[in-house]
């Protein structure tokens, strides 16, 4: 009993953490308006976060023709804004300035990449931007 | 053996373990909590002397924010 329950306090972070094969909240579905059968790219980003300078114009390159959406956890929405502007964001992006999206999804690093198909998260890649290229493509092609 | 989980429990309820969220390392990214003197010529003349003095140069400081998954 005494155990469990320590094993349970302790491992209580990570497991409220989102991960491959985990169906997405239906809150969340719902406000990012995500379709059935579409692959989706979710992408948790700051404006003070250097990765995420690096990996918005390779997310760029795949916008005409996947379907991604940023999610921009700033806590100043106006510093969100004037990012996306200066980064020439092509993709949806949701302002999280309450950080409300991001303690659902929960993860571990940023910039935090979900890929999700039918409200279920198929692939997720966080931080640091080496292969991101090549990690898209093939994960595009892989769940398409 | 109980008072070691007694012991493990009352540290998990302890607030210093808590660790800090992806999503709050922007307060760290700021210049401010740049360890440091927040002139740029001073910090340069800082390093200077610490490098000569210790042989060796660089790691004093971290570049931006960002991933905080290394």
């Amino acid at each position: 009993m005494f155990k469990k329950l320590t094993l349970a306090l302790l491992l209580s972070s990570s497991l409220f953490a989102y991960n491959v094969g985990d169906s997405l909240d239906k809150s969340v579905v719902n406000q990012l308006s995500l379709k059935k059968d579409k692959l989706y790219l979710i992408n948790f980003f700051a404006s003070w976060c250097g990765s995420c300078k690096k990996e918005l114009p390779i997310l760029n390159n795949y916008a005409s023709n996947h379907s991604i959406i940023g999610i921009n956890i700033d806590k100043d929405t106006s510093k969100g804004k004037s990012f996306v502007k200066k980064m020439g964001v092509k993709f949806k992006v949701v302002y999280d300035s309450a950080n409300n999206m991001v303690k659902i999804f929960n993860p571990v690093g940023v910039p935090a990449i979900y890929f999700v198909k039918n409200g279920k998260i198929v692939a997720q890649k966080f931080g640091g931007v080496d292969g991101i290229d090549a990690y898209l493509s093939k994960t595009f092609k892989e769940f398409k | 053996m109980r008072y070691m989980l007694a012991t493990l429990l009352l540290l998990s309820l302890n607030g210093c373990i808590k660790d800090v969220k992806p999503w709050q390392k922007g307060i760290h990214a700021k210049a401010t909590m740049k360890d440091g003197d927040m002139n740029g010529l001073n910090q340069h003349f800082e390093e200077h002397i610490y490098f000569s003095k210790e042989g060796t140069k660089g790691g004093g400081s971290v570049s931006g924010g960002g991933c905080g998954c290394n």
